[in-house]
């Protein structure tokens, strides 16, 4: 049984723990309606996210794989002035989108040129197909960070939620509760106190007649 | 903003191709100098292959807390695939508090 809070047994103290009780309780299904919210968006997130996460995986080895042939089979010299300077410019724009209670990034990846920015005759194929291999697979790269980003804010924010909850339910509102009990019992008592020594008097001045 | 690579130098040089700040570990013990020279301010995204990651993970830890730049873990050559889930795994435990991501349906 949870503790009483240590206060005054009077009807003052009463009302205002009584209110006080009233909020608590109206935070508590507030804050539950919050957090089923934000398991929406969770659960909903984290499915798709594990399949972006594997496609990318695969495309990223895939990819990797091409590339590495390609560095056998040229000089390592040359690739890295083929590569030296990329003509392509990838920038992101950041957005703010409003997901329940919390601002979540969102991503815009803007890739901009070509990325053959080097000699054809210096350079193996294979480089050409690992580069746009590479080049596919960015954007959704660029998603997974995006996703993985808000599944880690809804987390974070789930887990605050969740705590607040149960801290409502299981600490404050069975404390304001048992407060409450505790007061209404000591009023009581004292009533039947004063109507006991009212009796006691009346019994002592005279037989029961005034 | 831009974007960085953290890795071996197959991941890195294939994307510094496609405009991304490529930053090469060759030895995973030299991982903390090359981390250095990154300013994590500059990007939006920062992805890092796992065997980098792993050697990076105190450095790394404090931008787990803010939102920019965003870590994300990808395979390296050699492949590895578990970190990257292992940190949405634990994430997902945390706030549910039980493991539902990859459980089999």
């Amino acid at each position: 049984m949870a503790e009483k809070l240590s206060v005054n047994p009077n009807r003052m103290v009463l009302l205002k723990i009584k209110r006080r009780l009233s909020v608590a309780r109206r935070g508590h299904k507030l804050l539950k309606d919050k957090f089923d919210e934000l398991m929406k968006p969770f659960l909903a997130t984290i499915k798709e996210t594990g399949r972006i996460r594997e496609e990318v995986e695969t495309e990223l080895e895939e990819a990797y794989k091409l590339f590495a042939i390609a560095r056998v089979e040229t000089s390592a010299v040359e690739l890295d002035a083929a590569l030296s300077q990329p003509k392509v410019s990838a920038d992101v724009a950041v957005h703010r989108r409003n997901l329940v209670s919390l601002t979540v990034p969102e991503f815009e990846l803007d890739l901009e040129g070509e990325f053959d920015c080097y000699g054809l005759a210096s350079t193996p194929a294979m480089l050409d197909e690992a580069l746009s291999r590479m080049r596919e697979v960015l954007p959704r790269m660029v998603l997974l960070a995006q996703r993985e980003n808000t599944i880690k804010m809804l987390a974070w924010e789930i887990e605050k939620t969740r705590r607040r909850v149960n801290a409502l339910e299981y600490v404050l509102i069975p404390q304001l509760e048992e407060t409450v009990r505790y007061i209404t019992m000591k009023l009581d008592e004292f009533e039947r106190a004063n109507l006991n020594r009212l009796m006691k008097i009346k019994e002592m001045v005279g037989g029961g007649e005034i | 903003m831009k974007m960085a690579i953290l890795g071996d130098q197959t991941a890195t040089e294939g994307f510094k191709a496609l405009g991304l700040d490529a930053f090469a570990v060759g030895e995973l013990s030299g991982a903390q100098e090359v981390w250095q020279a990154v300013d994590p301010e500059k990007y939006s995204v920062i992805f890092v292959t796992e065997p980098v990651y792993r050697a990076l993970i105190v450095e790394l830890e404090p931008l787990r807390e803010r939102v920019y730049p965003v870590v994300t873990v990808i395979p390296s050559v050699l492949g590895g695939r578990n970190a990257g889930r292992d940190e949405i795994r634990a994430l997902v435990e945390k706030a549910v508090g039980t493991d539902i991501m990859f459980r089999e349906e």
